[in-house]
C-alpha cells in the first residue's frame, strides 16, 4: 500500500480515538458517577483550603436525602450557576450551606436542587490543582 | 555536525542563558503571615528584606508594598509569580505589565486571612521577573 495512503489512514484513525476519547470521557463518568454533570472546576476561593481557585473536582451524584449530612460539601444549582459549599443544617427539605472561607451562610436551598458530592479519596475531596484553571480565566469577564 | 544544527544549538545556549540571567535577576521576597487566635490581632514586623505581613486574626487582612523602578533606557515587562501556601491568600493589584524607562510604581500585596485559615505560619515566595522589552 502506498505510503501517502497509510499515512491518511493512520491519520483519520487517530483524530477517530481522540474525538471519540473526547466525546466518551464525559458521558462514560456521567454514566459511572450517576450524575449529569460528572465534573466540576472551582472558580472561587470560598472553599479554601479544601477547595481550591483552579481546581478541578469529579462528582457524584446524590439521589436522597439520607446521602447527605452536616459537614459533607455538596454541589447544586442556583441561578448564577453551580455552587460547592458545605452543609451547616439540614431542616425537613432545607439544606443551608456555606463556604469555609465565608463569614456568612447561603440562603437555604431545597434537597432537589442538590446535584451532588465531590468525589472523596482518603477522606478529602480528590481535587487535581490546576486543572481548572481555563473555566476560571473564561468566567472572568463574566459578573 | 552541519551548519544548521550549529545555528541551532548557538540560538539554544543564547535562550538558556536569557533564562538564567533572568531567574538569576529576579527579585524574590519571602511572604510570611502568622495566623493567631482571637480577634482583631495585627502585629507589624516591617522588615524590608521580606514580605512579613506579621501576626493578623482570621478576618483580617493587610497590604504591603513593593516599589518597581525601571532605570535603564528600555521599557521593562513585569511578570510577578507566588509560591507557596500564602499565595493563595495574597492578591496582587497589578501583573504582566510593561513598566516605561523611569516609570515607579507600588506593586500592592493584599493578603486576607479567611474564617477557615489555620493558626500557624503561612510562607511563600514573590518573584519579580523585569523582563527587557525589546519590541
Amino acid at each position: 500500500m502506498p505510503k501517502v495512503i497509510k499515512e491518511i489512514i493512520f491519520w483519520v484513525f487517530y483524530i477517530a480515538i481522540l474525538v471519540g476519547l473526547v466525546y466518551s470521557i464525559p458521558k462514560g463518568l456521567a454514566y459511572v458517577l450517576k450524575t449529569e454533570y460528572p465534573m466540576a472546576s472551582i472558580t472561587s476561593g470560598s472553599m479554601w483550603p479544601a477547595l481550591k481557585k483552579g481546581d478541578f473536582i469529579l462528582i457524584k451524584g446524590v439521589h436522597s436525602q439520607s446521602e447527605i449530612k452536616i459537614g459533607d460539601i455538596v454541589v447544586y444549582k442556583n441561578p448564577k450557576g453551580f455552587t460547592i459549599h458545605r452543609i451547616v443544617n439540614i431542616k425537613d427539605d432545607m439544606v443551608t450551606t456555606r463556604g469555609d472561607a465565608n463569614n456568612v451562610d447561603d440562603t437555604p436551598i431545597n434537597f432537589a436542587d442538590i446535584i451532588g458530592k465531590p468525589l472523596y479519596f482518603r477522606n478529602k475531596p480528590l481535587r487535581i490543582p490546576l486543572l481548572g484553571m481555563i473555566s476560571v480565566y473564561l468566567n472572568k469577564g463574566k459578573t | 555536525m552541519n551548519i544548521i544544527k550549529k545555528i541551532l544549538i548557538v540560538i539554544c545556549v543564547i535562550i538558556v542563558v536569557f533564562i538564567v540571567v533572568q531567574v538569576v535577576n529576579a527579585a524574590k521576597y519571602k511572604m510570611l503571615v502568622n495566623v493567631k487566635e482571637g480577634e482583631n490581632i495585627m502585629g507589624v514586623n516591617p522588615l524590608t528584606e521580606s514580605l512579613d505581613f506579621g501576626d493578623l486574626s482570621r478576618n483580617n487582612g493587610m497590604t504591603r508594598y513593593v516599589n518597581l523602578k525601571s532605570g535603564g533606557g528600555t521599557s521593562v515587562y513585569v511578570a510577578v509569580f507566588n509560591l507557596g501556601e500564602i499565595s493563595d491568600l495574597v492578591k496582587i493589584d497589578r501583573n504582566f505589565f510593561t513598566l516605561k524607562p523611569g516609570e515607579e510604581v507600588k506593586l500592592a500585596y493584599e493578603i486576607q486571612i479567611p474564617p477557615s485559615a489555620q493558626v500557624k505560619k503561612y510562607s511563600g515566595w514573590t518573584i519579580i521577573f523585569r523582563l527587557p522589552k525589546i519590541f
